[in-house]
């Protein structure tokens, strides 16, 4: 499989990152080249140690996560930038500049899968950071099996790593958002994932989607629904259904009921496979998805520095 | 001045949030490091306004926010978002949450969201 969308996603999450940081006021902010960590390979082993490691897990059902680590140099100097009023020469890390670092690693990670959820058209939610200060780079075996991409980031002269630890399902999903946007070309094996000649494919358990249509309202009009209001979707009655697996358009079906339960006809299948088998629907049929457009005014946000937090 | 409950999972940001809180005339009369000790303080203390952070660890902000609405619908809680948690603002104000504030914030942006919600 090309390996192009998991350096697109780790160049697009680090720039997230490093436009926090840059709002932190932390100093000139270096993005290094996008690089695969190969499966066995220690992502953090580059790092020197004494180091800083900040991670938090993606959550809702999907594996993986975000990390960012640097030297106790480089986690005093970003904490000193958001004012936890330590000398960010110190050779040890206090207990509330350890803090301002994880705050700011947060707001980095919580970024980074804004950025992430942007480029796979679904939202990806974090975890609280976990935050520890390691003489020696973790061991990462329990994550072999993901993708893993990292980037070096030069904060004011000191090494941080970003790593992103991404389940195959993001992968998947990226290849194909990018080959409908047409602003990349991808292989098709890119689009297919994992071949049946890879013997654990054949066990590995797949969640098939059949989305009716969706609708497009803006936060207001979600807010304003109320029980028996009818929302139009953008399908017409005798439309077929767009199957997915894992999030990949696979296909298109008709609904149909099949002994009491909702079943699809399959019609049309985008990978070679037979087509005309009926798939009883074990999980719940998504009938819409709601994308938020504008948000109301009543909300404060601020896109400005960093004065109060910092 | 209002009385205000500061809920936030890191130390340095229970800080900056009650110095700004402070800053801007008003009384922080408690803290909390997760949603299940938010609760129960805010149980305690009956705060004006309670700042609120969403991701924390035992009971992120979202289900202490639907618990605090629950024991007041009147509540006035000022949500802590980072970026990239926009889907997390429409749950909360679906849950009750009117005020928000995005970090990396301006301090003056938190007092007039404490502000507003006292208004």
């Amino acid at each position: 499989m090309s390996v192009e969308p998991q350096l697109d996603l780790a160049e697009a999450t680090a720039r997230a990152i490093a436009d926090v940081l840059t709002s932190f006021g932390v100093g000139p902010v270096e993005v290094g080249k996008p690089g695969i960590v190969e499966r066995g390979s220690n992502a953090l082993e580059i790092l020197p140690m004494p180091a800083v490691i900040s991670k938090v897990a993606y959550i809702g059902g999907v594996s993986g996560g975000n990390i960012f680590a640097t030297s106790v140099t480089g986690a005093n100097q970003i904490a000193a930038a958001m004012g936890a009023g330590n000398d960010a020469t110190d050779p040890d890390l206090s207990d509330l500049a350890q803090s301002a670092f994880e705050e700011a690693a947060n707001q980095m990670l919580s970024s980074a899968a804004g950025a992430t959820g942007a480029v796979l058209g679904r939202t990806v939610d974090v975890g609280p950071p976990e935050t520890s200060i390691v003489t020696m780079a973790p061991d990462m075996a329990d994550v072999a099996a993901q993708h893993t991409t990292r980037v070096s980031l030069t904060v004011a002269g000191e090494t941080c790593l970003f790593v992103q630890l991404i389940p195959q399902s993001f992968v998947m999903r990226m290849s194909a958002a990018l080959k409908d946007n047409d602003s990349l070309s991808y292989d098709e094996d890119a689009l297919r994932g994992p071949t049946l000649d890879d013997g654990w494919v054949h066990e590995t358990l797949l969640r098939l989607d059949a989305e009716l249509g969706s609708a497009r309202l803006t936060a207001d009009e979600v807010l304003g629904l109320q029980s028996g209001a009818v929302v139009v979707l953008d399908r017409a009655v005798d439309d077929p259904l767009e199957l997915f697996v894992n999030g990949v358009p696979y296909g298109s079906g008709r609904l149909l009921l099949d002994d009491g339960e909702w079943a699809v006809k399959i019609e049309e299948i985008t990978t070679p496979q037979a087509s005309g088998d009926a798939v009883a629907l074990t999980e719940s049929v998504e009938v819409t998805e709601m994308i938020v457009e504008d948000v109301p005014q009543d909300i404060t946000q601020d896109d400005g520095g960093q004065e109060g937090s910092s | 001045m209002a009385r205000v409950l500061v809920v936030d999972d890191a130390l340095f940001m229970r800080k900056v949030v009650s110095d700004a809180i402070v800053a801007g005339g008003h009384e922080v009369i408690g803290e909390a490091s997760n949603g299940l000790e938010a609760v129960t303080r805010f149980k305690e203390l009956r705060p004006d306004v309670t700042t609120l952070d969403i991701t924390m660890p035992e009971k992120d902000g979202l289900t202490a926010l639907r618990e605090i609405i629950a024991l007041d619908p009147g509540a006035r809680v000022v949500m802590c978002s980072a970026l990239g948690q926009e889907s997390k603002v429409l749950e909360a104000m679906k849950a009750g949450a009117r005020y928000f504030v995005v970090k990396p914030f301006e301090e003056s942006r938190l007092i007039a969201a404490v502000n507003k919600a006292i208004g």
